[in-house]
């Protein structure tokens, strides 16, 4: 008798250190499962929604999910939702253990690691069977999501990762009447600026993404043209080839000449930004994210005084010299594994975040919608907005390097890229390694 | 003898009792080691079986025998530092001289408490370029700012500087409690044969300390081999990989560079390595005290 009671009573207390562990391991999901649970008649669906919009930024995301809500009581939305870099490590986790939510937010290079695993579901029947929902989105919106003629995500933007922020004031003072128009007009600019003592461009690349996304994938591009970047995928063209080494010197020759900050590696994009709002440096170079963050947290004169360029053509390059790398990066996907009404309503969803009505939200609240939106409310755009939307008139997109090449091979591309900044190795050894990399992925 | 059975074991009791702690032991580190060693004979998105295929790749890898070797140039510095210091910190505490003993304690032990993200971040802000307090201490003497996290040729013994800070007090309280263990006859003796402080605490003090000192060195060694916190938040292993680390090695592969596999052959591979040089420290040690 004794013996058993206490059988039962270590029974239950590991039972209650591992259902704590596991607890704690999902203690959010555990909540909300347990919520829905509760109130969930019989026919109701659950869905569960991965994604990062937890910030100012995510905010349309985030109240188009509960108009969503709103909109269909017969279907239970959970959000499982933390900040950016918390997501990425997360799903490649989930990926790797194939337990990804309904819906979840990914990009290219995400996909990419997710579809020959058969864990993301094909939207070309839906689309097909809903012309004006296809037919409502930008030219080569799809084109990161796509494998095969396949499509696997739906776009959640579409703009440019490199833009020029200059401050046209310290131009004017260091006697540069306009952005230049050449690469050497844009060293001499650069000299000029060190003369009158700021940075010319702040970067900040701790996390080894900055540099090599928002200017190294236009400057490359600029150099290899984008068939070069095709066939390299295709394992034709090698990052060898002269064009891209010319592309990795020309970066190292611009830090060495003191282009950049002399702390970039240490310090993150927000550090460098508040340099660029302190009139501490004259250029950043940063997403179209950024115009939402200059015209919200930058000081009023800076805003004015901002002005939109991308970098002039290199001598000799083979790409479209005004190209940007740009692109739709992120989507909405759905799990393979959802059939029938469970499908029906993510579907539904899709459409909810990517239909004219929530890219005009997204535009008026100066973002980028990957959506073509025929009339919206201009007054309500920011300057820069308007601004940004003039530039990109008319710009092709070429590929962003972390979004369409496979994770192990950004990794090595960008900590490389962080190394040629201090000079740590010679661009065409690096070259080298980029491609045995290359070819231990095939 | 009657009052023996007070002291035996009994099998089942005892592995009753154990159970709970079995089951908690196993969940957290050998399910996972486990599941890390069959990772790591899965290919990159563990989807096949590739057998020893990484651990072949990671023998050639020379990113990661980098990182190793970043490892031992951490751990002679912190066994150096760490140990070094907090030795001589404590032999000082066995002196009469000093005054107010408990603040001093209090003050050395402090930085332990901390946790590691926030001793990274602490420093960082010390390291700053801008804003550093390092940096403004040299403008005060017209020097030249300098770029301690930015430069590859010393970035390994910048970062490695937080880590003896943080833990001297640690190793400061294992000597101190091993050296109030001494016997009081033996450290009058001396002081009446007329030792002075450098020669009691060279020749009585230190030899007396072997089995502290052992002990030291085990945790002192195994801790430096797998950190990862602190340089994970100063500078992530750059620039490039100057300052990698082995567990930021894996840790990049797993989770950045999506290779769970080769990810977890990278940890499999620390784990035998620490084992290997923990046990050639014993062996070390065990003999010089037969000999």
């Amino acid at each position: 008798m004794k013996s058993r009671k206490r059988k039962t009573i270590i029974m239950l207390s590991t039972c209650l250190a591992v259902s704590l562990t596991l607890f704690g391991c999902s203690e959010k999901k555990a909540v909300n499962e347990n919520a829905s649970a509760a109130e969930s008649s019989t026919d109701k669906i659950t869905l569960t929604i991965g994604h990062y919009d937890v910030d100012k930024n995510g905010e349309i995301f985030r109240e188009a999910l509960q108009e969503f809500r709103d909109e269909n009581k017969n279907i239970n939305l959970v959000e499982e939702a933390v900040p950016h870099d918390a997501y990425r490590v997360k799903m490649t986790t989930l990926g790797a253990s194939g337990e990804l939510p309904d819906l979840f937010v990914a990009n290219g290079s995400m996909l990419i690691d997710y579809i020959p695993k058969g864990y993301v579901g094909t939207l070309n029947e839906a689309l097909d069977a809903d012309p004006a929902w296809r037919d409502g989105f930008l030219p080569n919106s799809f084109d990161e999501f796509t494998v095969d003629g396949n499509i696997y995500g739906v776009p959640t933007a579409m703009f440019t990762v490199h833009m020029i922020y200059y401050n046209k004031k310290l131009f004017q003072q260091a006697g540069i009447s306009e952005f230049p128009k050449t690469w050497d007009g844009f060293t001499d600019a650069i000299e000029k600026l060190k003369a009158i003592g700021v940075t010319p461009i702040a970067m900040g690349n701790k996390s080894n993404v900055p540099v090599g996304s928002t200017i190294f994938s236009t400057l490359a591009d600029r150099f290899t043209g984008t068939e070069w970047f095709h066939e390299m995928k295709a394992g034709k063209a090698k990052f060898t080839d002269a064009e891209f080494v010319s592309a990795l010197t020309q970066l190292q020759d611009l830090a060495k000449m003191g282009a950049f900050n002399p702390d970039i590696n240490s310090i993150d994009p927000s550090q460098a930004r508040t340099l660029y709002f302190n009139k501490q440096a004259a250029m950043i170079i940063d997403g179209a994210w950024a115009v939402t963050d200059i015209t919200r947290d930058g000081p009023e004169d800076i805003e004015k005084s901002t002005g939109l360029a991308s970098l002039p053509p290199v001598p000799g390059g083979k790409g479209d010299p005004l190209a940007v790398a740009g692109g739709s990066g992120w989507s909405v996907a759905y799990n393979a594994k959802l059939t029938g009404a469970e499908k029906e309503a993510a579907i539904k969803l899709l459409k909810k975040v990517s239909n004219e009505e929530y890219g005009r939200k997204k535009i008026e609240r100066n973002g980028q919608p990957p959506v073509k939106v025929t009339d919206y409310d201009k007054s309500k755009l920011a300057p820069l907005s308007v601004e940004y939307f003039q530039f990109m008139e008319g710009k092709k997109f070429t590929p962003i390097y972390d979004i369409q090449l496979n994770p192990a091979l950004v990794e090595v591309i960008y900590k490389g890229i962080q190394d040629l900044l201090i000079g740590g190795i010679q661009p065409a050894d690096l070259a080298k390694k980029i491609q045995t990399i290359q070819d231990s992925q095939q | 003898m009657n009052n023996s059975r007070l002291f035996k074991l009994q099998a089942g009791p005892l592995l009753r009792y154990l159970v709970p702690i079995l089951l908690i032991y196993s969940f957290t580190v050998l399910v996972p080691l486990v599941l890390s060693f069959y990772y790591s004979l899965q290919n990159e998105s563990v989807t096949q079986f590739v057998g020893l295929q990484n651990y072949m790749a990671l023998v050639k890898d020379s990113d990661f025998w980098f990182s190793f070797k970043n490892n031992i140039i951490i751990a002679v510095i912190c066994v150096i530092g760490q140990i070094g210091i907090a030795f001589v910190i404590s032999s000082f505490f066995m002196t009469n001289m000093l005054r107010m003993a408990s603040l001093h304690r209090i003050a050395i032990f402090l930085p332990v408490v901390l946790a590691p993200v926030v001793t990274g971040y602490l420093w960082s802000m010390i390291y700053n370029y801008r804003l550093g307090i390092l940096n403004w201490f040299l403008n005060l003497f017209n020097m030249e700012p300098v770029l301690w996290l930015d430069n590859p040729d010393y970035v390994l013994y910048t970062v490695s500087v937080p880590l003896v800070w943080q833990y001297i007090g640690l190793y400061f309280i294992i000597f101190l409690a091993g050296m109030q263990n001494i016997s009081k006859d033996v450290l009058e003796a001396c002081e009446i044969d007329g030792a002075n402080w450098y020669k009691k605490t060279v020749f009585v003090i230190f030899p007396l300390l072997r089995n502290v000192m052992t002990v030291a060195l085990t945790l002192c060694i195994t801790g430096t081999l797998k950190v990862f916190d602190h340089i994970y938040v100063m500078t992530g292993g750059g620039p490039g990989r100057s300052s990698m680390v082995m567990a930021q090695y894996a840790y990049n592969n797993a989770f950045t560079m999506s290779r769970l596999g080769y990810g977890s052959a990278i940890s499999i591979g620390m784990l035998i390595l620490c084992a290997i040089i923990v046990l050639v420290m014993f062996k070390w040690i065990g003999g010089e005290e037969r000999g």
